[in-house]
Protein backbone atom coordinates (compact mmCIF):
# COMPACT_ATOMS: atom_id res chain seq x y z
CA UNK A 1 0.00 0.00 0.00
CA UNK A 2 1.34 3.38 -1.31
CA UNK A 3 0.43 5.19 1.63
CA UNK A 4 0.63 9.43 1.53
CA UNK A 5 0.44 12.23 4.38
CA UNK A 6 -2.71 13.77 4.87
CA UNK A 7 -2.54 17.16 3.05
CA UNK A 8 -3.27 19.28 6.31
CA UNK A 9 0.02 18.33 7.78
CA UNK A 10 2.46 18.95 5.07
CA UNK A 11 5.33 21.83 5.70
CA UNK A 12 4.07 24.00 2.70
CA UNK A 13 5.29 26.87 5.01
CA UNK A 14 8.50 26.20 5.96
CA UNK A 15 9.30 25.33 2.54
CA UNK A 16 7.70 28.75 2.07
CA UNK A 17 10.45 29.94 4.03
CA UNK A 18 12.96 27.54 2.47
CA UNK A 19 13.90 25.18 4.29
CA UNK A 20 14.66 22.09 1.94
CA UNK A 21 14.04 19.09 4.36
CA UNK A 22 10.21 20.49 3.96
CA UNK A 23 10.68 20.50 0.42
CA UNK A 24 12.26 17.07 0.72
CA UNK A 25 8.90 16.26 2.63
CA UNK A 26 6.92 17.86 -0.24
CA UNK A 27 7.84 16.31 -2.79
CA UNK A 28 8.26 12.62 -1.13
CA UNK A 29 4.91 13.11 -0.70
CA UNK A 30 3.61 14.25 -3.68
CA UNK A 31 6.67 12.66 -6.62
CA UNK A 32 4.83 9.27 -7.20
CA UNK A 33 0.88 10.92 -8.06
CA UNK A 34 2.44 13.64 -10.16
CA UNK A 35 5.16 11.00 -11.95
CA UNK A 36 1.84 8.92 -12.68
CA UNK A 37 -0.31 11.85 -14.08
CA UNK A 38 2.52 13.30 -16.41
CA UNK A 39 3.71 9.86 -17.53
CA UNK A 40 -0.23 8.33 -18.60
CA UNK A 41 -0.46 11.75 -20.23
CA UNK A 42 3.01 11.92 -22.42
CA UNK A 43 4.02 7.69 -21.93
CA UNK A 44 7.36 8.25 -22.05
CA UNK A 45 9.58 7.49 -19.03
CA UNK A 46 12.38 10.13 -19.66
CA UNK A 47 10.21 12.58 -20.38
CA UNK A 48 7.86 12.10 -17.44
CA UNK A 49 11.00 11.88 -15.08
CA UNK A 50 12.08 15.51 -17.13
CA UNK A 51 9.09 17.39 -16.49
CA UNK A 52 8.31 16.45 -13.02
CA UNK A 53 11.81 17.79 -12.28
CA UNK A 54 10.72 20.66 -14.14
CA UNK A 55 7.86 21.43 -12.01
CA UNK A 56 9.75 20.38 -8.92
CA UNK A 57 12.23 23.29 -9.44
CA UNK A 58 9.26 25.53 -10.65
CA UNK A 59 7.43 24.73 -7.78
CA UNK A 60 10.43 25.54 -5.46
CA UNK A 61 11.22 28.89 -7.18
CA UNK A 62 7.50 30.18 -7.56
CA UNK A 63 6.28 29.19 -4.48
CA UNK A 64 5.31 33.00 -3.30
CA UNK A 65 3.03 32.60 -5.80
CA UNK A 66 0.33 30.02 -3.99
CA UNK A 67 -1.78 31.78 -1.74
CA UNK A 68 -3.58 29.11 -0.42
CA UNK A 69 -1.21 26.42 1.52
CA UNK A 70 -3.97 23.87 1.41
CA UNK A 71 -4.09 23.52 -2.12
CA UNK A 72 -0.46 22.92 -2.39
CA UNK A 73 -0.92 19.84 -4.46
CA UNK A 74 -3.84 21.26 -7.18
CA UNK A 75 -1.03 23.34 -7.50
CA UNK A 76 2.10 21.68 -8.12
CA UNK A 77 -0.57 19.21 -10.43
CA UNK A 78 -0.79 22.63 -12.19
CA UNK A 79 2.43 23.65 -12.34
CA UNK A 80 3.35 19.69 -13.69
CA UNK A 81 -0.07 19.85 -16.24
CA UNK A 82 1.21 23.16 -18.16
CA UNK A 83 4.85 21.69 -18.32
CA UNK A 84 2.87 18.75 -20.15
CA UNK A 85 1.15 21.33 -22.61
CA UNK A 86 4.47 23.06 -23.17
CA UNK A 87 5.94 19.61 -24.04
CA UNK A 88 3.56 18.81 -26.67
CA UNK A 89 3.35 22.04 -27.83
CA UNK A 90 6.92 22.21 -28.81
CA UNK A 91 6.21 19.05 -30.16
CA UNK A 92 2.97 20.80 -32.40
CA UNK A 93 0.68 19.04 -30.62
CA UNK A 94 -0.80 22.11 -29.10
CA UNK A 95 -4.33 21.50 -28.93
CA UNK A 96 -4.07 17.66 -27.83
CA UNK A 97 -5.49 19.42 -24.35
CA UNK A 98 -7.75 21.25 -25.85
CA UNK A 99 -9.09 19.02 -28.69
CA UNK A 100 -12.57 18.93 -29.42
CA UNK A 101 -13.87 15.89 -28.12
CA UNK A 102 -17.39 14.55 -27.93
CA UNK A 103 -18.86 16.22 -25.05
CA UNK A 104 -22.95 15.85 -25.12
CA UNK A 105 -23.39 15.16 -21.34
CA UNK A 106 -23.20 18.34 -19.77
CA UNK A 107 -26.69 18.39 -18.57
CA UNK A 108 -26.35 15.09 -16.93
CA UNK A 109 -25.68 14.52 -13.55
CA UNK A 110 -22.08 13.79 -12.68
CA UNK A 111 -21.03 10.32 -11.22
CA UNK A 112 -20.90 11.20 -7.42
CA UNK A 113 -18.70 8.18 -6.52
CA UNK A 114 -15.32 9.01 -4.55
CA UNK A 115 -12.30 7.38 -6.60
CA UNK A 116 -11.64 5.12 -3.78
CA UNK A 117 -15.37 3.32 -3.98
CA UNK A 118 -14.66 1.83 -7.33
CA UNK A 119 -12.68 -1.65 -6.72
CA UNK A 120 -11.23 -2.98 -9.87
CA UNK A 121 -10.35 -6.69 -9.85
CA UNK A 122 -7.34 -8.11 -10.29
CA UNK A 123 -8.48 -9.93 -13.76
CA UNK A 124 -9.62 -6.36 -14.96
CA UNK A 125 -6.07 -4.32 -14.04
CA UNK A 126 -4.64 -5.01 -17.12
CA UNK A 127 -7.94 -4.12 -19.08
CA UNK A 128 -8.70 -0.75 -16.90
CA UNK A 129 -5.03 0.68 -17.78
CA UNK A 130 -5.89 -0.08 -21.62
CA UNK A 131 -8.98 1.18 -21.83
CA UNK A 132 -7.47 4.74 -19.43
CA UNK A 133 -4.95 4.84 -22.48
CA UNK A 134 -7.87 4.96 -25.39
CA UNK A 135 -9.73 7.46 -23.45
CA UNK A 136 -9.52 10.83 -25.41
CA UNK A 137 -6.18 12.98 -23.54
CA UNK A 138 -8.77 15.39 -21.38
CA UNK A 139 -10.92 13.35 -20.63
CA UNK A 140 -7.61 10.73 -19.25
CA UNK A 141 -6.51 14.07 -17.44
CA UNK A 142 -9.28 14.93 -15.38
CA UNK A 143 -10.00 11.05 -14.93
CA UNK A 144 -6.36 10.87 -13.51
CA UNK A 145 -6.58 14.12 -11.29
CA UNK A 146 -9.92 12.31 -10.09
CA UNK A 147 -8.42 8.94 -8.97
CA UNK A 148 -4.99 10.29 -8.02
CA UNK A 149 -5.32 12.58 -5.61
CA UNK A 150 -9.30 12.73 -5.68
CA UNK A 151 -9.24 16.58 -6.69
CA UNK A 152 -12.45 18.42 -6.20
CA UNK A 153 -14.43 19.73 -9.48
CA UNK A 154 -13.17 23.33 -8.78
CA UNK A 155 -9.55 21.81 -7.97
CA UNK A 156 -9.51 19.91 -11.43
CA UNK A 157 -10.79 23.27 -13.55
CA UNK A 158 -8.14 25.16 -11.94
CA UNK A 159 -5.06 22.36 -12.37
CA UNK A 160 -6.14 22.30 -16.51
CA UNK A 161 -7.29 25.78 -16.70
CA UNK A 162 -10.81 24.26 -18.22
CA UNK A 163 -14.51 25.64 -16.94
CA UNK A 164 -15.86 23.82 -13.56
CA UNK A 165 -18.82 22.65 -16.07
CA UNK A 166 -16.58 21.01 -18.72
CA UNK A 167 -14.69 19.24 -15.91
CA UNK A 168 -17.98 18.01 -14.54
CA UNK A 169 -18.67 16.91 -18.33
CA UNK A 170 -15.72 15.18 -18.83
CA UNK A 171 -15.76 13.21 -15.35
CA UNK A 172 -19.02 11.88 -16.32
CA UNK A 173 -18.04 10.75 -20.13
CA UNK A 174 -15.00 9.38 -18.97
CA UNK A 175 -15.80 7.00 -16.11
CA UNK A 176 -18.94 6.10 -18.03
CA UNK A 177 -16.72 5.20 -21.03
CA UNK A 178 -14.74 3.46 -19.06
CA UNK A 179 -17.20 1.43 -17.18
CA UNK A 180 -18.86 0.65 -20.21
CA UNK A 181 -15.88 -0.93 -21.70
CA UNK A 182 -15.27 -3.24 -19.35
CA UNK A 183 -18.37 -4.38 -18.81
CA UNK A 184 -18.75 -4.68 -22.88
CA UNK A 185 -15.84 -6.64 -22.93
CA UNK A 186 -15.50 -10.29 -21.30
CA UNK B 1 -8.79 -5.95 -5.89
CA UNK B 2 -7.42 -2.46 -5.57
CA UNK B 3 -8.56 1.12 -6.32
CA UNK B 4 -8.08 2.91 -9.54
CA UNK B 5 -5.60 5.13 -7.73
CA UNK B 6 -3.35 1.95 -6.25
CA UNK B 7 -3.60 0.49 -9.76
CA UNK B 8 -1.98 3.62 -11.30
CA UNK B 9 0.33 4.08 -8.24
CA UNK B 10 1.45 0.31 -8.29
CA UNK B 11 2.35 0.84 -12.14
CA UNK B 12 4.61 3.53 -12.01
CA UNK B 13 6.07 2.34 -8.74
CA UNK B 14 9.33 1.40 -11.07
CA UNK B 15 10.30 4.46 -11.27
CA UNK B 16 10.43 5.59 -7.34
CA UNK B 17 14.26 5.07 -7.38
CA UNK B 18 14.77 7.32 -10.27
CA UNK B 19 12.34 9.51 -8.48
CA UNK B 20 14.47 9.50 -5.66
CA UNK B 21 17.41 10.96 -7.32
CA UNK B 22 15.15 13.77 -8.84
CA UNK B 23 14.12 14.27 -5.65
CA UNK B 24 17.39 14.45 -4.18
CA UNK B 25 19.20 16.82 -6.70
CA UNK B 26 16.26 19.20 -7.01
CA UNK B 27 16.55 19.30 -2.91
CA UNK B 28 20.42 19.93 -3.82
CA UNK B 29 20.03 22.70 -5.86
CA UNK B 30 17.49 24.58 -3.49
CA UNK B 31 19.58 28.09 -2.84
CA UNK B 32 19.45 28.72 0.79
CA UNK B 33 16.88 30.89 2.30
CA UNK B 34 17.66 34.69 1.47
CA UNK B 35 17.61 35.39 5.33
CA UNK B 36 20.75 33.34 5.50
CA UNK B 37 22.23 35.05 2.30
CA UNK B 38 23.68 38.44 2.24
CA UNK B 39 22.31 41.44 0.22
CA UNK B 40 24.55 41.41 -2.62
CA UNK B 41 23.81 37.74 -3.20
CA UNK B 42 20.17 39.00 -2.90
CA UNK B 43 20.66 41.96 -4.96
CA UNK B 44 22.28 39.79 -7.57
CA UNK B 45 19.85 37.55 -7.93
CA UNK B 46 16.90 39.87 -7.77
CA UNK B 47 18.02 42.70 -10.07
CA UNK B 48 20.36 40.69 -12.62
CA UNK B 49 20.19 37.24 -12.83
CA UNK B 50 16.52 36.85 -13.38
CA UNK B 51 16.98 39.39 -16.17
CA UNK B 52 20.02 38.58 -17.32
CA UNK B 53 19.51 38.61 -21.33
CA UNK B 54 17.35 41.83 -20.92
CA UNK B 55 20.87 43.49 -19.14
CA UNK B 56 23.30 41.48 -21.44
CA UNK B 57 20.98 43.32 -24.61
CA UNK B 58 21.47 46.53 -23.02
CA UNK B 59 24.94 45.74 -22.32
CA UNK B 60 25.52 45.12 -26.27
CA UNK B 61 23.74 48.30 -27.32
CA UNK B 62 25.45 50.49 -25.24
CA UNK B 63 28.78 48.97 -26.32
CA UNK B 64 27.55 49.49 -29.90
CA UNK B 65 26.79 53.32 -28.99
CA UNK B 66 30.41 53.70 -27.48
CA UNK B 67 32.31 52.20 -30.27
CA UNK B 68 30.35 54.17 -32.95
CA UNK B 69 31.08 57.41 -30.18
CA UNK B 70 35.09 56.92 -30.46
CA UNK B 71 35.07 56.31 -33.64
CA UNK B 72 33.27 59.76 -35.13
CA UNK B 73 35.39 61.57 -32.61
CA UNK B 74 38.06 60.56 -33.88
CA UNK B 75 37.74 60.70 -37.37
CA UNK B 76 36.37 64.97 -36.34
CA UNK B 77 39.42 65.29 -34.36
CA UNK B 78 41.84 63.97 -36.70
CA UNK B 79 39.54 65.91 -39.56
CA UNK B 80 40.35 69.20 -37.83
CA UNK B 81 44.48 68.39 -37.05
CA UNK B 82 44.97 67.57 -40.41
CA UNK B 83 43.46 70.73 -41.87
CA UNK B 84 45.51 72.92 -39.27
CA UNK B 85 48.55 70.89 -40.47
CA UNK B 86 47.75 71.51 -43.56
CA UNK B 87 48.11 75.63 -43.46
CA UNK B 88 51.43 77.47 -43.37
CA UNK B 89 53.26 79.37 -40.69
CA UNK B 90 52.30 82.84 -42.17
CA UNK B 91 48.66 82.10 -42.74
CA UNK B 92 48.35 80.67 -39.14
CA UNK B 93 50.38 83.83 -37.73
CA UNK B 94 47.75 86.21 -39.64
CA UNK B 95 45.04 84.40 -38.61
CA UNK B 96 46.11 84.79 -34.98
CA UNK B 97 46.77 88.64 -35.08
CA UNK B 98 43.36 88.95 -36.67
CA UNK B 99 41.71 87.09 -34.01
CA UNK B 100 43.36 89.26 -31.65
CA UNK B 101 42.85 92.27 -32.58
CA UNK B 102 39.26 91.43 -33.12
CA UNK B 103 38.80 90.56 -29.55
CA UNK B 104 40.64 93.77 -28.28
CA UNK B 105 38.07 95.78 -30.77
CA UNK B 106 34.78 93.84 -29.18
CA UNK B 107 36.25 94.24 -25.64
CA UNK B 108 37.29 98.12 -26.29
CA UNK B 109 33.75 98.69 -27.28
CA UNK B 110 32.22 97.14 -24.32
CA UNK B 111 34.28 99.41 -21.94
CA UNK B 112 33.69 102.18 -23.62
CA UNK B 113 30.35 102.37 -23.85
CA UNK B 114 27.49 103.44 -21.30
CA UNK B 115 24.91 101.61 -21.10
CA UNK B 116 21.95 104.36 -20.49
CA UNK B 117 18.74 103.39 -19.05
CA UNK B 118 15.45 105.11 -19.37
CA UNK B 119 12.92 104.46 -16.85
CA UNK B 120 9.17 105.70 -17.32
CA UNK B 121 7.97 108.22 -15.27
CA UNK B 122 5.30 106.46 -13.10
CA UNK B 123 2.18 108.24 -14.06
CA UNK B 124 -0.04 109.38 -11.04
CA UNK B 125 -3.10 107.00 -9.95
CA UNK B 126 -6.54 108.04 -10.99
CA UNK B 127 -9.04 106.38 -13.46
CA UNK B 128 -8.09 105.10 -16.83
CA UNK B 129 -10.72 107.74 -18.48
CA UNK B 130 -8.83 110.49 -16.89
CA UNK B 131 -5.76 109.16 -19.00
CA UNK B 132 -7.79 108.57 -22.48
CA UNK B 133 -8.51 112.41 -21.65
CA UNK B 134 -5.38 113.56 -21.21
CA UNK B 135 -4.34 111.35 -24.49
CA UNK B 136 -6.97 113.18 -26.69
CA UNK B 137 -5.60 116.58 -25.65
CA UNK B 138 -2.08 115.96 -26.56
CA UNK B 139 -3.59 115.39 -30.29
Amino acid sequence: MLAVANTEQLPVAAARNGNARAWDALFRRYQLPLYAYVAELVRHEQTALDLVQESFIAASRHIATLTDDARFGSWLFSIAHQKVVQHWRKRGRESALFAEVDETLDDRPADEAIPSEWIIRREEEERFLALLAKLPEPHRAVLLLHYLEDFSLEEIATVTGAKIGTIKSRLHYAKKSLRQLLEEQP
Amino acid sequence: MKTPRELLLHRHAAAVPKLDAVRAEVVGSLQPHPAATNWFSIAWQELFWNSRRVWTGLAAVWAGLLVCNFALTDRSASAAASVMAQLPVEEMRRLRQERAQLRAELLGGLEADEVKTVTPAPRSPGPRSDLRREDEAIV
